[in-house]
């Protein structure tokens, strides 16, 4: 069996992905297979990088990964847990994205979408969202934009 | 017409009931007709952008209710209900369902699905994905819908009451025109316009400022 429980500690993978495939529909009724039988592992604790031309299937691959859409075949498995059976699971361990473009909600300033991903964990009590909130949107320079809507900031803050 | 129209305003008519009584009943109506259109369409509309068989069948449909004019569904709905309060309600229900059900059919196919992404990705529940992705971004045209709705619904209401029943502007208008009384007739549609204008002026923009300050 390909799991995490039978590797080593030398060979310790936090995320796996055994045979995966993926295709999409096209317009004209065809489909499009993107990806087709494979198979990556990452060790923990390392840096990796996916490099590929266009439209060869790199956001599909981290997409699967982090849950946003399902493989049609094969599996994926985070810390030997397939989170195709067990999508909760990803959260305990702290899966991040961060998408190419900013995807925020235009309706909600920028502390509220920062309070929309605390909200979206379940874990956090709703004491604390404010403040961590404030916390983080001071890290990267936006204290002063806190109740700011995101169309009313610059490309570059969002 | 001006003086017609003061003397509307300080609430005469030359038949019994104060001015105002009958402007409520119109507003009370289209206000109920608007209300049970949009309800209508709102169900239809999210059906139709949910599903495509639901789109197939309630496209023709929309259409065809769409282009039915107000007087032949007040003619019918009496002919079906008889005539009273509620065929009037009933007549502009069936006129504005239609928009409601395209708008929000439309709304829910702009849903933007990179959001949707971004939400599933910090692993959102339906409920805070309901509340904060899809309803935000369906709001605008549950809004438009029901705006475009009322005032279709102000321009038809006389059309409505002119058939069959006792009160309301409708009534009025009807009654000088029997009358072939013109001054007071334009008085009484005048309210129509009046109304139409308070509501998108004063009602709707007001609150598209509040809820949608965001776009500003």
């Amino acid at each position: 069996m390909d799991t995490l429980a039978q590797k080593t500690l030398e060979e310790k993978y936090i995320i796996e992905l055994i045979n995966i495939s993926k295709k999409f529909s096209t317009n004209n009724g065809g489909e499009l297979k993107v990806i087709d039988n494979l198979t990556m592992r990452f060790k923990e604790g390392s840096i990796s990088v996916i490099i590929g031309p266009s439209g060869c299937g790199k956001s599909t691959i981290l997409n699967m990964i982090a849950g946003i859409i399902d493989v049609d075949e094969g599996k994926i498995l985070v810390n030997g847990i397939d989170i195709q059976r067990d999508p909760s699971y990803k959260k305990s361990i702290g899966i991040g994205y961060v998408f190419q473009q900013p995807r925020l909600l235009d309706w909600r300033t920028l502390r509220e979408n920062v309070i929309f991903a605390l909200k979206a964990t379940g874990t956090i009590p709703k004491e604390k969202w404010n403040e961590i909130a404030e916390y983080y949107l001071k890290l990267v320079g936006l204290e002063g934009f806190l109740d700011y809507y995101p169309l009313q900031v610059s490309g570059g803050m969002q | 017409m001006f003086y017609e129209l003061l003397q509307l305003i300080r609430g005469d008519t030359p038949i019994g009931a104060n001015s105002y009584f009958h402007i409520l009943q119109s507003l009370r109506r289209t206000t109920a007709g608007a209300l049970i259109g949009s309800a209508v369409g709102f169900v239809v509309g999210i059906l139709m952008g949910l599903r495509e068989r639901a789109e197939d069948f309630f496209e023709s449909w929309n259409w065809v209710f769409a282009t039915i004019p107000a007087v032949m569904w007040a003619y019918i709905l009496i002919l079906v209900m008889g005539a009273s309060e509620y065929t009037a309600i009933a007549v502009l229900a069936a006129i504005t369902y239609p928009q409601m059900a395209f708008k929000i059919s439309r709304g829910i196919k702009a849903v933007r699905n990179d959001l949707v992404e971004m939400g599933k990705a910090f692993n959102a529940k339906l409920f805070l994905m309901l509340s904060e992705v899809y309803i935000p971004q369906i709001l605008p045209h549950v809004f438009s819908g029901f705006r475009y709705s009322l005032a279709l619904g102000i321009k038809i209401i006389a059309i409505a009451e002119l058939v069959g029943l006792s009160n309301g502007i409708g009534f009025m208008m009807h009654y000088w025109w029997s009358q072939r009384n013109f001054a007071p007739l334009l008085a009484w549609g005048s309210i129509l316009v009046f109304l139409g204008l308070f509501f998108e002026f004063v009602v709707f923009r007001t609150l598209e400022k509040r809820m949608f300050k965001w776009t500003h």
